[in-house]
């Protein structure tokens, strides 16, 4: 059995360490660690600040588009060939929706059907140069214009214009 | 007698292990980071146009920026009439109220000549879905006569049609 010291305290309290405990005593490392508490609270105060200020954004993409020359002559030059004409009007009860007619013949509620029938006319022309012109409303939401000039080009027509309003 | 080393008579010390804790913190931290877009003066928070099959790209050029400003959805509950206006025209920093079409055009221009290509100089028009486009169209008028004819239409890309 291991024998035990004896030792004082200071107020004279006899304390007893075995030969083991001296022993482990002197092998245990001494252990030398940063204080990471600081660091951990700073990383929490930007991790909140990021998930309260995060706001991701849509991703957002441009279409081009031309708008003419007003420098030339007053009088624009007639168009080479007949444009096809789209025109949108507000539709629902708070214009939500909107009403596309084509060529003044054909009425539709859906932009999709817009891109058949422009990809329909764009084959029978076999040609991307006739000009669209996007006729809007003055109440049209800007939504709906800019799915139908999407739309157009989306059918590879290359002479999408967009008109004044109509009153 | 031999004592085992493995079950020492020593007192077990509880505590946590914050490493992999840590560890998550950062990696979300990092993931913040990267993916937050601070606001800017340029691309104002707005609810963009979102068309079907968008064939929106993104085009980094040579360009200058109009956002039509919507009124904000509590104007709009305030008074309904409100929707569909626009209640400013930001061109960078600067607002131009929607009378002041002469000082719009004015600030294209000056944007154009600043720019390093005046020729390839593109603006991009950043609109609010919910705008009618009369509101839209002083902008359009004020491009042609500050003779800038490369236009740009700002929609959300690639939407998945169900």
């Amino acid at each position: 059995m291991a024998r035990a010291t004896r030792q004082l305290a200071e107020n004279g309290t006899p304390h007893y360490e075995s030969e083991r405990q001296k022993r482990a005593k002197q092998r245990a490392p001494t252990m030398i660690q940063p204080p990471l508490t600081p660091m951990i609270d700073v990383t929490f105060q930007l991790l909140i600040f990021f998930l309260l200020a995060c706001n991701f954004r849509m991703v957002e993409g441009q279409i081009q588009a031309k708008l003419p020359d007003i420098s030339g002559p007053e009088v624009a030059p007639p168009f080479l060939l007949e444009p096809i004409r789209v025109s949108l009007a507000p539709a629902g009860t708070e214009g939500e929706g909107v009403l596309i007619e084509i060529g003044g013949v054909r009425t539709t509620r859906d932009p999709l059907e817009l891109h058949a029938v422009l990809k329909q006319l764009r084959d029978r022309y076999q040609s991307d140069e006739v000009p669209v012109i996007i006729q809007p409303a003055a109440e049209v939401r800007w939504a709906h214009v800019v799915d139908a000039f999407n739309q157009a080009v989306r059918a590879r027509f290359k002479n999408v214009a967009l008109a004044p309003a109509e009153t | 007698m031999p004592k085992s080393v493995v079950y020492g008579r020593s007192r077990a010390r509880i505590g946590f292990n914050m490493t992999a804790m840590i560890d998550c913190t950062f990696q979300l931290i990092i993931f913040f980071m990267l993916t937050t877009q601070m606001a800017s003066a340029e691309f104002p928070p707005m609810k963009l146009p979102d068309p079907h099959y968008s064939v929106a790209a993104e085009m980094k050029e040579n360009k200058a920026v109009i956002n039509v400003m919507p009124y904000s959805d509590r104007e709009i509950q305030a008074n309904p009439s409100k929707l569909g206006l626009a209640r400013v025209y930001r061109v960078k920093k600067s607002s131009v109220l929607r009378a002041d079409l002469e000082r719009l055009v004015a600030e294209l221009r000056r944007l154009k000549i600043e720019s390093p290509d005046p020729d390839n100089f593109a603006v991009e028009v950043r609109a609010d879905q919910r705008v009618h486009y009369d509101q839209i169209q002083p902008v359009l008028q004020a491009l042609q006569e500050a003779r800038l004819q490369n236009m740009r239409i700002s929609a959300l890309r690639g939407r998945k049609e169900e």
